[in-house]
């Protein structure tokens, strides 16, 4: 990798220019200030590398790993009845419809074959998810190791434990984006190793999520324009464009021409792989600050060091991720996975510096203590959208309603939920400005503002306490 | 049922993948394995599926365990003969010396 200026002495204007690019203005003064104020300290404090042997007990994983199960559990224990976010419903739909039915989605391969062996379509959605994203913890954590070293793969293991967007991408519940994230990371656990299992493995990834594929290929490209491994990185790519194609060749087709398409519209609504409502760009800066600095500096330590893949997956996360190149809420998860990356040799570095005595190790546990004290918590507070069985009676009405019938509702929480419960048509529109042709049901959940229908002119007949029909 | 479930998922969502680990990778740490083998296994059940459907057979439980059965033999057989290769190789040079 050849650079156009010599990165160490440009290092602390890098660093600087990086904070300020990273900043979140929205935020108060004093917090910005304060993260300032932050990012100077650590500057003067991560400048050299703490020197002497860096080495980790295996006892170190747990204290993370314990946060991480916590806090994916709690949700579970919480709220048995309708866990997590609006996207279980459509799973739910998936498991059961396509364990009766054959179906298109590529996901039934894996949830079919559960079900054969005996695991119910509740404990997919609750203890199989959970072990998914123990899972993602754990690739996480072997791809850093193979990236840097053990420290900070620990250190990763216990930002993503803490991590709020990754609690509140497992909370919206992408049970396949999940899956394939697992997967992405082993990918390039394998791509780190030379192995040439990398074109199975992502070739399944394309399979299963195109989203994170889209991610994986433009790693990899990345990594084969700025890296020196020019022939290993080449045959990866041709190999998994080739199984790719020989194995999802409509929908990889279909995939391209259909986002070529409407990137161009600013739309990508009609494609299901790249919809969902997940956090804004501006929302994440300000979930991600504690780290943002760590990440900063550990960008300018990864193109000093000539760390291909680690710098090839935060620019691949930057590129889709970033509202001015190709934005797509999704993938603020991958950009925040690349910024554990960049941030946990660094996170890794301070903790082995504080360790020394007596003071810092005190800080050190606090710290821990009370990130994870505050994420558990989190995790306590969070809501589903629907928290009553009721709710949950009311909308089996839509499952028996006239053929020709249109659903409609006023939030786009509910989206996801009325899909998955109704083979009928979902619109998402204002009742006051909607002139039905057909029958038309109308559904407010107990989250919508309940005063919507006062001023309606239509003769609205009350079905149950959510619907009313036209 | 209990077991036969744990057993089953194992035996899926585990083993073809540790076989495959085993045979290519020599030095891989514990958790290295555990985490390879887990995404190779789904590899190796969604290519095991892909293979039924091209052949126009049902992707059940009976066929999907005989094919992920059939890889896994398939590896097995490639480790075996490979460390045969070896063995005999290293005995040509001990007969050589």
């Amino acid at each position: 990798m050849t650079l156009p200026f010599k990165i160490k002495n440009k290092a602390p204007l890098l660093y600087f220019l990086l904070i300020l690019l990273a900043t979140p203005w929205q935020i108060s003064l004093p917090l910005k200030l304060s993260f300032w104020v932050f990012s100077i300290y650590l500057y003067f404090v991560l400048k050299e590398k703490a020197k002497g042997k860096i080495s980790g007990s295996w006892w170190l994983i747990a204290p993370p790993l314990v946060v991480l199960i916590l806090t994916r559990t709690i949700p579970f224990l919480r709220w048995p009845i309708m866990p997590l976010g609006a996207d279980s419903f459509i799973y739910r739909k998936i498991f059961t419809n396509c364990l009766q039915n054959p179906c298109s989605e590529k996901i039934s391969i894996i949830s079919n074959s559960l079900q054969f062996l005996g695991w119910h379509t509740p404990a997919l959605l609750s203890l199989f998810y959970i072990l998914i994203n123990i899972l993602v913890g754990l690739a996480l954590f072997i791809t850093i190791r193979s990236y840097f070293n053990k420290k900070a793969a620990y250190a990763s293991l216990f930002l993503f434990s803490i991590s709020v967007t990754q609690f509140l991408a497992y909370w919206a519940f992408y049970w396949k984006l999940m899956l394939a994230i697992a997967l992405t990371l082993s990918a390039l656990y394998l791509l780190n190793k030379k192995s040439w299992l990398v074109i199975p493995l992502a070739g399944i990834i394309g399979i299963i999520h195109p989203a994170a594929f889209l991610f994986l290929i433009v790693t990899i490209l990345i990594s084969l324009i700025i890296g020196k491994d020019r022939r290993y990185l080449s045959l990866s790519t041709l190999g998994i464009l080739l199984l790719t194609l020989a194995t999802n060749y409509q929908e990889t087709t279909g995939l391209i021409f259909g986002y070529i398409q409407k990137s161009s519209q600013k739309d990508l609504l009609s494609n299901p792989e790249l919809t969902g409502s997940f956090i804004d760009f501006k929302t994440y800066q300000k979930l991600a600050l504690a780290y943002l600095s760590f990440a900063a500096l550990g960008l300018i330590r990864v193109i000093k060091e000539k760390k291909i893949y680690p710098l090839a997956f935060f620019l691949s996360a930057l590129i889709l991720s970033l509202p001015v190149l190709y934005f797509h809420s999704r993938f603020i998860i991958f950009f925040d996975l690349a910024l554990i990356i960049l941030a946990a040799p660094l996170v890794a570095e301070i903790a082995l510096k504080l360790w020394h005595d007596l003071m810092g190790k005190v800080i050190l546990i606090a710290v821990f203590i009370s990130l994870s004290s505050l994420v558990t918590y989190q995790a306590w507070l969070a809501e589903p959208l629907i928290t009553t069985t009721s709710e949950i009676e009311s909308l089996e009405v839509l499952k028996s309603i006239e053929k020709e019938a249109v659903v409609l509702i006023n939030d786009h929480r509910y989206l996801p939920v009325l899909k998955s419960m109704t083979k009928n048509p979902v619109i998402l529109a204002d009742i006051n400005t909607y002139k039905p042709l057909k029958p038309l049901y109308i559904y407010v959940g107990e989250r919508s503002s309940s005063n919507i229908l006062d001023n309606i002119a239509l003769p609205l007949i009350k079905i149950n306490s959510h619907i009313w029909k036209y | 049922m209990f077991f036969l479930t744990i057993l089953g998922t194992i035996y899926i969502f585990f083993i073809p993948g540790l076989i495959i680990t085993n045979l290519l990778f020599r030095k891989l740490g514990f958790l290295e394995k555990i985490v390879i083998s887990i995404a190779l296994s789904v590899s190796v059940l969604i290519l095991s599926t892909l293979i039924l459907q091209f052949v126009k057979l049902q992707p059940n439980l009976i066929n999907t365990l005989v094919t992920i059965t059939g890889i896994s033999i398939i590896v097995i057989l490639i480790k075996a003969g490979r460390a045969h290769g070896r063995l005999v190789g290293k005995q040509n040079n001990e007969t050589q010396n």
